[in-house]
């Protein structure tokens, strides 16, 4: 009697998709810390607080994974022949070789090194450019 | 048009009334055509255009009866198997082929006499402990600090120690291997996948090895196929 089964209500919406690029940005935060503490750039207290508030957004995500019903393995996209958005773990440590490719590993080489990107966009219809978007982004480690 | 199946040596060609002679694809019989010691096995009028027109699943059928008769041959002659879809407009081009290439086409069937080419492939067998993702027995779960970012250079460090012992075991079963072999790309899960050529008495000398391997690395899964033509030996 398949009918009296109960369904599964999808609680998570989008909630996924929001919790990945959470994750992403704290792992890439996460990384950034992890050279300025190798570089001797952060005293004791920077670390131990920096350290903390990562450990606190860990839980956090974790927390509303849990009551979101989404397992925190699914927060990790994979994107074909691109790779997986976030490392496996253990896999990736910033200025270390790594052997498997990520979108986060490249992120944070490229937010190492630093990169500027510009473009332009027009938008339009029936041969008219109408609209016109002048892009220029830089993506660099922050600077206190 | 001429469509063709393999090449293979003279030794091949069926006596006068043979027992067994392999059904062609689509119901066509197979007819062979010779140049000196070579032969090419090929049905006759099969129109490889109106059958890639014809439908997906009149195509796929094809495929498989196509890789079915490569097999059937093999199961008894040394041969090249030719891609699906190789066809000649006539027999004249056909005959062309084969004494053009005639030399090479000779080296490579008797280099391959005796051989079968067999699929080696080499899975991480992973603890239910390693697969499960559990938050709270992860290293960093009781640290504060300086200590949960250092744990994460631990965990960098023995995840690495891991796969370097994981490829050096790779290494070494692949020394185990017959010399002739061609590593390819991976699927889902694969840690290994290789193509090598064995003769019967290589292939019995390597099931024992190869089981000896096995039980001294239980985290590994291995799988062995059977004799295949060489698909991946023929080019």
């Amino acid at each position: 009697m398949t009918e009296n089964l109960p369904v599964k209500p999808n609680k998570s919406g989008l909630a996924p998709l929001v919790m990945t690029v959470v994750e992403l940005l704290r792992q890439l935060m996460e990384a950034q810390v992890i050279r300025r503490m190798d570089s001797g750039e952060l005293s004791e207290t920077e670390i131990d607080r920096a350290a903390n508030s990562l450990q606190a957004l860990e839980q956090t995500i974790l927390n509303l994974c849990d009551v979101l019903e989404i397992n925190p393995e699914d927060l990790n996209l994979d994107l074909g022949e691109v790779g997986k958005l976030l490392p496996a773990k253990g896999a990736y440590y910033p200025n270390q070789p790594s052997s498997d490719a990520s979108i986060l590993e490249l992120l944070d080489r490229l937010i190492n090194t630093g990169i500027v990107v510009q473009g332009e966009v027009n938008i339009g219809l029936a041969q008219l450019n109408l609209i016109k978007l002048k892009l220029s982004l830089v993506l660099t480690t922050g600077i206190d | 048009m001429i469509y063709a199946i393999a090449i293979l040596l003279d030794s091949a060609i069926p006596q006068s009334n043979p027992q067994h002679k392999p059904v062609g694809i689509m119901g066509n019989s197979i007819e062979y055509i010779q140049v000196d010691r070579l032969v090419m096995a090929v049905i006759r009028g099969l129109n490889i255009e109106q059958l890639k027109s014809s439908g997906e699943e009149i195509l796929i059928r094809a495929v498989v009866e196509h890789d079915r008769l490569i097999c059937e041959f093999f199961g008894e002659h040394t041969l090249l198997p030719l891609r699906f879809g190789t066809a000649f407009k006539s027999q004249i081009l056909l005959e062309e082929y084969l004494q053009s290439n005639y030399s090479e086409l000779i080296i490579k069937l008797e280099n391959l006499l005796g051989y079968s080419e067999h699929l080696l492939t080499l899975t991480l067998l992973e603890s239910k402990s390693e697969s499960k993702f559990d938050p709270k027995s992860e290293p960093t779960q009781n640290l504060k600090g300086r200590d949960y970012l250092l744990a994460k250079r631990t965990q960098y460090l023995l995840e690495q120690n891991k796969r370097s012992q994981q490829q050096t075991e790779c290494q070494e079963l692949m020394l185990l291997l017959p010399p002739q072999y061609q590593v390819v790309p991976l699927q889902a899960g694969e840690f290994l996948r290789v193509y090598f050529l064995a003769t019967s008495v290589q292939m019995n000398e390597l099931a024992g090895t190869i089981l000896k391997w096995q039980l001294e690395h239980s985290h590994w899964q291995l799988e062995l196929s059977n004799p295949l033509p060489p698909y991946h030996f023929c080019d």
